[in-house]
């Protein structure tokens, strides 16, 4: 297919580098996921994810990369008075045929040799169409300058291996591409190769469910390897072709038959006494 | 990489118009199929306008004036910024700048320690993470421990001493505590809280001070657990659910997953270890939640009650006398919780020492000692549910003693009153009159990291240091000592901890935390004292400090009480991001979406659609945003205005509330303005007030997020009845970040239903979303059809082939099965599953 | 009609169209001259609290470099020394003259010396020492001379650029020497430094990264 040709993770300058041999990976499962929200936090810690206040969350513009989104769900025409409830946390998808990418007129974000989409801060103009492009709603723009007026105090929680962003910039999930090249490079002066799960996300490693996993897939000993074999596994939107890396692990209910039997005989009793009322 | 058909749009089905199968909707107005022309609008990122450019000169028109400069890009390196490099005076061999260091500590939660590795850049700490060498064992964290570190660098903190509000010196308050009479009538009013330390020095407040009245307080009074177990078993103990090793688990109203709860690591680590499926054969355990409130618990359940929090006592008092616990209360129960209560007890009894009972807090004691009955009748204590003997403790009712306490001080019988990280002027319920009975304590003390509602009311007010910056220790869940270690110098000179000023108070001696945690464990470690407590400083425990297993005997079984008074029921929470207000002004906490209704910065009135129409309450949802209509609230006297807010599955005749909102702080920051051009002082989150609300200079709220609901709890008690309504206002905008992705319809969550024994399934039209189906077998229940006669879930060979035989079998054309080939390396060929073609 | 213009005024199109031309060049030389970061950042040399000379301690002296940047094998940054460092040998030597005043004066009040930052790299560049030091590139290829530069302080030596970053990490081969040589002074190459480096590039899996978010992220 047209997209295909010349794809650049074909081309040399990609697979003669070093960050090639890591190819990176997440798998998240929604059975063991409640929706604690730890890994919003973790990951607004980590990356100096900035507040914007009431008024601009009203208006859309709030900056956390990674959100749970929460679905009520309903079988087939029952109301809203009993729904179930699934929690599923999404952050970039870092999907191998990005949206985001093509549509950047000035190249600032990539896919990087290990499979990760890249947002470099500095060469963003702000056009936005990035965003515009991807269908997870996951790239975060700054429509202001948060960081300017932050007191000195708050300024001392930031991290200082990540960029602190300005006004102007595109922002969203890097899978905490600061602690992967920290410990690419860690290996690299220790001549080793990277253990299997040494490098782990902000949010993987506050999630107490272990519901996330991250790690190189080119490596067969990583967890997430594992992860993703389970039979549950499914993409976000995998019809739009964008072909994340990110994979979710559905939902399974262990229900109790009689209950569900019991109810909708009801509900069908209900249906026939309302029919004949 | 996935290889994926594309989809052909003429035979796809139009998820508009398809109507079976499972649906997936964010908010009620989604189901609505009739606003078609809306939900375009909807469906949009930003509401109109939002994505124009703010105000002010934007980069684009800068671009376009300043087009003919682009060339001239390169002088802004001119004048380049001098930036200078500070070393250290004094080298460390630890430190590196730039390769951060890891400390073990551990964060005070309530009434127990958790065990946290801090993350310090260059000494000032940054990131925290779970300690996973502790015997709570893992690296995950709550929410709450993330943002700790961000209360640590609160810049509205107060900073100095206090006395009649104006600033002082440490040393004043000092000689004010060293001048105290050992004859007076002094009181002192804590927090929960875990620490030998704490005790140690209450003791030698106990030694000095003839007549010292200790009292533990929380915001939402007594542990109900802790007097349930009492009820139960004679004294209080413990509780450690062990949600993994169980099969059917209850939860009363008990939102154990959720990060408020004491053992919420344990917890959700141990549901987490039941539900994990890794194969199609693995077992998983099954959740029924009965609950006053849709919650996290609720959510991941797999059969959920949405019913009364006085009506939940009943039932649980009905499950017990169903299981041969207890009389049967006389109640009237619907159709769905007869099947509910038939089938929970059933499930329960087959699942025997498999399955256990949890009460949550909104549940009197007597429910809690109920729990226990049953538990110990199935045979759960010992598999399911471990009970601990906690530390000596005072078994007394808070509730009580807090009433006691302030009805003295009332009446004059209070000299000296020091409160230490508790704020019952905001928080204490308005039947008990805290805040005049304050006025009438000779000398009363705060002390508290911020300067609020009670620091005010106070003659003197002392800064304390944040868990970060200070000497501690504590016990976690399970009983586990842990040293708190500080991972900076306290911020401001004047601040100290909580030892520290009890120790001032108790000898006067002006001491370091430091020396005072190490006194304590000196008597603790005995032998070899610097190497061990190195090692404890470096694990982040000490080991074999668990609490004991208790032994118990027949578990008391409480008489449940007739039912409540008819009427609203108000249910009190603590806030699932703001707690009970230690994270009022935390930023972090008051962006993050409140797990279920995902609203932020505000605090609402929780109702069912139903109640709602009862009310006549609206909520509208028009460009993304909601409306609610805001309401007066008002129990026993007590009125609080608050937006209301519609929830799918809130039980009728319920109305749920947080606590945490509504606080004034006083902030030794000003406010600032910019001229009208420059929108900065109107985007700053911390201009002109603190985050969660600030006075003015005449002393007026200014900036306040949500309303205090706090006093109109009842005393001893959750739940209020008799609550009254009325609409005063509408169309109060309600930040909800209920986006998801994409339309409606698209559902991109997936969840499939786990089944006994059906051979075949349902003709089904297509589903409104390509989800696959799966359909198990769950062995362990009786009834089921044997593994031979089982239909495989795939066929026994892989391989598209065996696919195709297997799809023409069945009787649904649409179903689709997922499967996996054998890992390959990731060098352009596929590890990732093929799918089967449509 | 009368003639507005003498006839001289006929070369004034085809003499402002080639003085515009020659113009723009001009400009467009000049614009690429001066606003070069090897024109506007190389010979950068701030004034320091102290007058430190490199010359005299790393060159005169002797000293190595990582005596006193002592973390330039482990972290990202290769760290100022503390004042500690300095009081090593000034406790003893030279403990009355007037250019170490500010060093005895941070020692005592435990105050640090504010020193000014010479090479400066935009923050959102992620540079790291530990990685280059490490694969055998030098103190001088990057700091220049730094055995050289005497009391009036240290300059910026290379441009430090980006394009100059990548002409190494293109072709590492032609900058790169043994890991015991790091830290010499005026190092030359032997002759076939060129094939040994290839060779080592080989050997150890040398692959400096040049795709965006090796740096920038």
């Amino acid at each position: 297919m047209v997209w295909e040709e010349n794809h650049p993770k074909d081309q040399p300058a990609m697979k003669d580098n070093p960050y090639y041999q890591n190819q990176w990976g997440m798998s998240i499962d929604l059975n063991t996921c409640t929706g604690c929200n730890a890994c919003v936090v973790a990951c607004t810690s980590e990356n100096n994810v900035q507040v914007v206040g009431k008024e601009e969350v009203s208006n859309g513009r709030h900056m956390y990369w990674i959100r749970n989104d929460r679905y009520y769900v309903t079988e087939g025409d029952e109301g809203a008075e009993d729904p179930e409830m699934l929690m599923q946390p999404v952050m970039c998808q870092h999907c191998e045929n990005a949206p985001c990418e093509s549509v950047c007129p000035v190249a600032a974000t990539l896919h990087s040799p290990d499979g990760t989409n890249q947002m470099i801060y500095n060469r963003c103009i702000g056009t936005r169409y990035c965003a515009n492009n991807c269908p997870y709603k996951v790239r975060r723009f700054n429509f202001f300058d948060w960081t300017k007026t932050l007191p000195t105090e708050v300024q001392m929680a930031q991290n200082p291996e990540v960029t602190v962003r300005t006004r102007g910039v595109m922002e969203k999930c890097s899978w905490c591409v600061q602690r992967i090249r920290q410990s690419q490079q860690q290996a690299d002066n220790e001549d080793r190769d990277l253990r299997p799960n040494e490098v782990e996300t902000a949010c993987q490693q506050a999630c107490p469910t272990d519901a996330i996993t991250f790690g190189d897939l080119n490596n067969p000993e990583s967890d997430v390897v594992e992860e993703k074999q389970n039979p549950r596994r499914y993409e976000l939107m995998a019809y739009l072709n964008t072909k994340p890396r990110l994979s979710y692990l559905g939902r399974v209910r262990n229900t109790n038959p009689r209950i569900e039997e019991a109810l909708s005989s009801e509900q069908d009793a209900d249906a026939v006494a309302a029919a004949d009322a | 990489m996935i290889e994926l058909d594309v989809i052909d749009p003429d035979e796809s089905s139009d998820p508009q118009s398809d109507t079976s199968g499972p649906t997936f909707w964010r908010h009620p107005a989604e189901l609505e199929e009739e606003a078609s022309s809306s939900d375009d609008e909807d469906r949009l990122e930003f509401g109109p306008g939002d994505s124009e450019p703010p105000s002010g000169a934007s980069r684009r028109q800068f671009l376009q004036l300043m087009g003919a400069a682009m060339a001239m890009a390169g002088l802004s390196g001119c004048r380049r910024p001098e930036e200078k490099i500070l070393p250290y005076t004094r080298g460390t061999d630890e430190v590196m700048p730039g390769v951060p260091q890891q400390y073990a500590t551990g964060m005070p939660f309530r009434d127990v320690l958790r065990p946290v590795l801090v993350e310090s850049n260059e000494g000032r700490p940054t990131k925290v993470e779970g300690n996973g060498d502790h015997p709570m064992g893992q690296t995950g964290t709550s929410g709450f421990e993330q943002a700790s570190v961000l209360n640590l660098y609160d810049p509205d903190r107060s900073r100095s001493v206090r006395q009649g509000g104006t600033e002082t010196t440490w040393s004043d308050f000092v000689d004010f505590c060293r001048q105290l009479d050992r004859q007076q009538n002094v009181a002192v009013i804590v927090e929960e809280n875990s620490s030998p330390t704490v005790q140690a020095m209450r003791q030698r407040m106990a030694d000095r001070f003839d007549n010292l009245r200790w009292v533990t307080y929380s915001a939402t009074g007594d542990n109900p657990a802790r007097l349930g177990t009492q009820q139960a078993f004679g004294r209080p103990l413990r509780p450690r659910y062990n949600l993994g090793e169980a099969e059917v688990i209850l939860s009363l109203d008990s939102d154990v997953l959720d990060g408020r709860h004491r053992d919420f690591l344990h917890n959700t680590q141990s549901f987490a270890d039941g539900r994990r499926l890794e194969d199609a054969d693995d077992d998983m355990s099954r959740l029924y939640a009965v609950e006053s409130q849709f919650s996290t618990t609720g959510g991941s359940a797999d059969h959920r009650l949405r019913m009364q929090a006085r009506r939940i006592k009943l039932f649980a008092a009905a499950l017990g006398a169903e299981l041969g616990v207890g009389a049967a209360p006389d109640a009237d129960w619907s159709e769905r919780e007869r099947v509910y209560l038939r089938e929970i007890a059933r499930d329960l009894r087959e699942a025997g020492s498999r399955g256990v009972v949890l009460a949550g807090e909104t549940q009197p004691p007597e429910v809690h000692a109920l729990s226990m009955a049953i538990n110990q009748q199935l045979g759960g204590l010992g598999t399911t549910v471990t009970l601990f003997e906690p530390d000596a403790s005072d078994p007394e009712s808070q509730d009580e003693s807090f009433a006691d306490l302030v009805s003295d001080m009332r009446e004059d019988r209070i000299d000296s009153l020091f409160m230490v990280g508790v704020n019952p002027v905001y928080d204490a319920p308005a039947e008990l009159g805290f805040e005049e009975a304050l006025a009438n304590v000779r000398h009363s003390v705060h002390c508290g990291r911020l300067r609020n509602e009670t620091a005010r009311a106070s003659r003197w007010h002392v800064p304390r240091t944040h868990y970060l910056e200070r000497w501690g220790d504590g016990r976690a869940y399970d009983g586990t000592l842990s040293v708190i270690q500080p991972l900076i110098e306290p911020l401001y000179d004047d601040a100290h901890s909580d030892i520290e000023v009890l120790n001032v108070l108790g000898t006067g001696v002006d001491a370091n935390g430091y020396d005072l945690v190490r006194e304590q464990w000196r008597a603790r470690l005995g032998q070899a004292f610097e190497e061990q407590w190195r090692q404890v400083l470096h694990d982040g425990y000490l080991e074999n400090t668990q609490f004991e297993r208790a032994s118990v005997g027949t578990a008391q079984v409480p008489d449940l009480s007739a039912p409540g008074d008819e009427g609203l029921e108000v249910v009190f929470r603590r806030d699932p991001t703001l707690l009970d207000g230690r994270f009022s002004n935390n930023a972090w906490m008051q962006e993050l979406p409140d797990p279920v209704t995902k609203i932020v910065w505000d605090n609402v009135a929780t109702v069912s659609p139903a109640t709602a129409d009862e009310l006549g309450l609206e909520v509208d949802y028009s460009e993304g945003n909601f409306y609610a209509d805001r309401i007066e609230l008002a129990v026993d006297g007590e009125s609080v205005e608050l937006p209301v807010w519609i929830q799918p599955g809130h039980p009728d005749g319920s109305i749920g509330v947080t606590l945490g909102y509504g606080r004034t702080l006083s902030t030794t920051r000003d406010g600032y303005d910019t001229p009208f051009w420059d929108v900065t002082d109107e985007k700053d989150v911390y201009n002109p007030a603190p985050i969660a609300g600030g006075l003015d200079a005449d002393g007026n709220p200014v900036d306040v997020v949500g309303s205090n609901v706090a006093p109109l709890r009842p005393v001893g008690d959750r739940v209020a009845t008799g609550a009254e309504v009325s609409k005063v206002d509408s169309d109060y905008l309600i930040r909800c970040r209920s986006l998801g992705t994409g339309a409606t319809g698209t559902g991109p969550a997936r969840r499939s239903t786990r089944k006994t024994g059906t051979a075949s399934l349902p003709a089904r039209a297509p589903t409104r979303t390509p989800f696959p189906t799966f359909r198990r077998t769950n062995r362990h229940r009786a009834g089921h059809t044997p593994a031979t006669e089982r239909p495989p879930i795939r066929p026994a060979t892989r391989g598209r082939e065996s696919m195709e035989g297997e799809r023409a079998d069945t009787a649904s054309t649409e179903r689709r099965t997922w499967r996996a080939t054998r890992n390959t390396r990731w060098s352009g060929r596929r590890i990732i599953p093929r799918t089967s073609p449509r | 009609m009368p003639q507005i213009f003498p006839k001289r005024a006929n070369t004034l199109p085809i003499l402002s169209l080639v003085g515009s031309l020659l113009g723009g060049v001009a400009l467009i030389f000049l614009v690429w001259y001066y606003f070069s970061p090897e024109f506007t950042t190389v010979g950068y040399q701030p004034d320091q609290p102290v007058p430190y000379s490199h010359q005299l301690h790393a060159g005169k002296l002797g000293m190595d470099c990582q005596y006193c940047h002592t973390n330039v094998e482990n972290s990202k940054h290769a760290n100022v020394p503390s004042t500690q460092t300095c009081m090593n040998c000034h406790g003893q030597i030279k403990t009355n003259s007037a250019k170490l005043q500010k060093v005895r004066q941070s020692w005592a009040n435990d105050v640090p010396i504010q020193w000014t930052k010479v090479h400066h790299l935009p923050d959102y560049a992620n540079f790291s020492h530990a990685s280059h030091v490490n694969k055998g590139v030098g103190c001088e290829t990057c700091h220049g001379r730094i055995d050289k530069m005497g009391e009036e302080g240290v300059y910026q030596a290379e441009p430090l650029s980006m394009g100059w970053c990548l002409e190494c990490h293109r072709e590492p081969e032609l900058y790169l020497r043994p890991n015991d040589e790091v830290t010499t002074m005026g190092y030359t190459q032997p002759a076939n430094f060129v094939e040994r480096n290839l060779d080592r590039v080989r050997a150890e899996g040398i692959q400096p990264p040049t795709n965006c978010s090796a740096c920038h992220y």
